[in-house]
């Protein structure tokens, strides 16, 4: 019988779970996720985690809870570093370590540090570490990370390509993957402005020569992975005229966004042309609020008619 | 050019000392009060952590009186600190003032880069000046710490507690005054002696508690609404597990220098519940809470900046720990909303906790 791996769904497993997926299934193992996020799932997060954590982890501690009892062993991996010299942010390193003793009676945890900070071939240790947790052999562990890697190109690809050139305005949206693409915090944004007849470009679509171009405007070099991936994306928004307004995602109590947002919330107003918002979520915001800050935003860029 | 910077502490001291011997004019920003936390809560960014906040706080006051330019650490992360130069530039830029900011950033096996930075800062100048300064200013900061520990052993056993607060102050003064290293030594043995005459209660033996968590939060008596005072005249023996000596010394120093190897063995004592460095004093925090328990204290209290993010790790993690070793832990979250009143009464209730703790396991 394959042994089970869950997956929670949220962190970066909006970012790395073709990869993972494939991984899994490559090493004979059944993958399983704890489905989008539901209110039910959120509140049992904010039950389990402390008062202070952020939105991110209480949702992450969530689907935990929602694996519990389903699976063999749980995927976490200790993520330190994915970039040279750069982290991701403190609460991610220590992840597998509060899941543990935020909950009881867990299975076993998987949880492979991965820190990619002085050199990428740390990923090879890491993988194989898995590989020898569930006993599978060196080949079968390698193939398996090579396809999982070449799953997540094809998956970055194809985000970069879905572009829909009819709309009439162009709005970009700052923020973690695990905010806009967790369709219940983030309240289905990026469809609702679809349906309003907006094009919706994210940090993910842009190219890496894009991105560059982006960060060349920083002025000290940030050790936050995603915080910089967010000031890069935001300077080359704000440098790209096709982009009519910019709409700033942040999770209540994150630690990073708290000060890049600060950031590029004042290097926005010191430019005009480009309508700018920033929406703090956590898990009492109301839908309707939610849609009419959207409403009105729209509308400002219509009026406005850039 | 009118150097300042952010206080922390007593930090103020021997970096006054030092600068000064430099040869730069500093300006110390006024002590910390209500006014300087809502300046720094006015204008930084909301969920920024406190330590942010008072930093811009002091940064302000200082330039309203004449300071042009400002000296601040940097970091290479996870920690939020290594980012506050950049955005507290920013935001005093928006502000208006007119000032230069000066981050040193820490050594990454760069040398230039330092020797740049305190070019700008002093210009030429020769290597055994710098030297000099250092030892004065490094003399002070020892001084500082001893008597700040000093205080905290004392204070508990007093037949009127509120005098170890009047020789602590009356020191730092002493200490701020001392031209030289040998005044420095000095003023401290006479400091000392004047806390061994104060008078004790006899066969007192008072409860202990270890504080735990943020180095701000632990060191800035503003911020953590003086618990130590609070804690001592309760009759409670404190221990900080952090100074700021031992700090520079466990992180700047080259390890050959290190004198002894405290922060390997804290991490040993953290391993069971954290296995990897989160950032900040998250992993500090939960070793010495360990290594508390092993010498014997009666509880501990962990203190951080609301959503400090390597204190929330230690915060989740904490539960488990004062379980298995049968210690309380007491978690306080400080912001610019903390309310004395409340803030009292938890301490109380903790004190009084440990009390009956300590009743009991004498009983059985």
């Amino acid at each position: 019988m394959s042994k089970k791996v869950g997956i929670p769904q949220a962190l970066f497993y909006h970012r790395y779970s073709p990869a993972w997926k494939t991984f899994f299934n490559e090493l004979d193992c059944e993958v399983v996720e704890s489905g989008q996020s539901t209110k039910e799932i959120i509140d049992a997060g904010v039950k389990l985690a402390p008062d202070e954590a952020c939105l991110p982890v209480k949702l992450f501690l969530g689907h935990v809870k929602q694996l519990q009892n389903q699976v063999d062993y749980l995927f976490i991996p200790r993520v330190v570093s994915i970039e040279n010299k750069e982290y991701i942010c403190p609460k991610f390193m220590g992840l597998p370590d509060m899941v543990r003793y935020s909950i009881n009676d867990l299975p076993p945890i998987i949880d492979t540090t991965i820190d990619l900070k002085t050199k990428k071939s740390n990923l090879v240790k890491s993988v194989l570490e898995v590989g020898e947790v569930l006993d599978k052999g060196y080949w079968q562990v390698s193939k398996a990370c090579w396809k999982g890697w070449r799953a997540l190109k094809k998956h970055r690809q194809r985000l970069r390509e879905a572009k829909n050139n009819d709309a009439q305005y162009k709005i970009a949206i700052l923020g973690h993957e695990y905010i806009i693409y967790d369709s219940h915090i983030s309240m289905n944004l990026v469809d609702k402005l679809k349906e309003m007849g907006v094009e919706v470009v994210t940090p993910e679509m842009l190219t890496p020569q894009a991105m560059r171009v982006g960060l060349s405007n920083l002025s000290k070099d940030m050790f936050w992975t995603l915080g910089k991936k967010m000031m890069g994306a935001a300077h080359y928004f704000f440098s790209n005229q096709e982009i009519d307004g910019i709409i700033q995602l942040t999770a209540f109590g994150c630690g990073p966004d708290s000060l890049v947002g600060e950031m590029i919330e004042r290097e926005a107003k010191k430019r005009d042309g480009q309508a700018f918002m920033t929406l703090n979520l956590d898990e009492h915001t109301g839908e309707a609020g939610l849609v009419t800050r959207l409403e009105a935003f729209v509308d400002m860029i219509q009026w406005e008619g850039v | 050019m009118k150097v300042t910077f952010p206080h922390m502490g007593t930090m103020s001291i021997p970096v006054k000392s030092m600068l000064e011997e430099l040869g730069l004019e500093v300006v110390v920003p006024p002590p910390i009060t209500k006014r300087t936390l809502d300046l720094g809560v006015k204008h930084s960014p909301e969920f920024a952590c406190l330590p942010l906040k008072m930093n811009v706080g002091n940064y302000i006051e200082a330039l309203e009186q004449g300071a042009d330019t400002i000296l601040m650490g940097g970091g290479v992360g996870p920690c939020r600190f290594g980012y506050y130069g950049e955005v507290q530039e920013e935001i005093l830029e928006g502000l208006g003032y007119d000032f230069e900011m000066i981050i040193l950033e820490p050594l990454q096996g760069d040398w230039k880069e330092l020797f740049r930075t305190i070019k700008l800062l002093v210009g030429n100048i020769a290597i055994t000046k710098i030297r000099s300064a250092w030892q004065k200013g490094w003399a002070k900061a020892k001084a500082v710490d001893k008597i700040n520990r000093l205080a905290n052993q004392t204070r508990p056993y007093l037949l009127k507690r509120s005098q170890a607060s009047e020789v602590y102050e009356e020191g730092l003064e002493l200490i701020e005054q001392a031209e030289t290293i040998k005044d420095v030594e000095t003023k401290l043995s006479l400091i000392e002696e004047e806390f061994n005459n104060l008078d004790r209660n006899k066969n007192f033996e008072p409860l202990k508690v270890g504080l735990v968590g943020e180095i701000y939060v632990v060191l800035e008596p503003f911020t953590n609404l003086q618990i130590e005072k609070k804690l001592g005249e309760m009759g409670v023996l404190v221990d900080k597990s952090i100074y700021l000596t031992d700090w520079i010394e466990g992180h700047i120093f080259p390890s050959f220098l290190r004198q002894d190897q405290k922060g390997k063995k804290v991490k040993e004592a953290a391993q069971p519940y954290l296995n990897h460095f989160v950032g900040g004093h998250g992993l500090e925090s939960v070793g010495e809470t360990v290594l508390y328990s092993q010498k014997g204290y009666d509880g501990v209290i962990q203190l951080f900046p609301f959503t400090c993010m390597p204190e929330i790790i230690a915060e989740s993690i904490l539960p488990t720990v004062s379980r298995d070793l049968n210690l309380p832990v007491l978690s306080l979250t400080m912001d610019e909303h903390t309310g004395e009143a409340g803030y009292v009464t938890r301490l109380e209730a903790f004190i009084d906790l440990l009390k009956r703790k300590r009743r009991k396991e004498v009983v059985i």
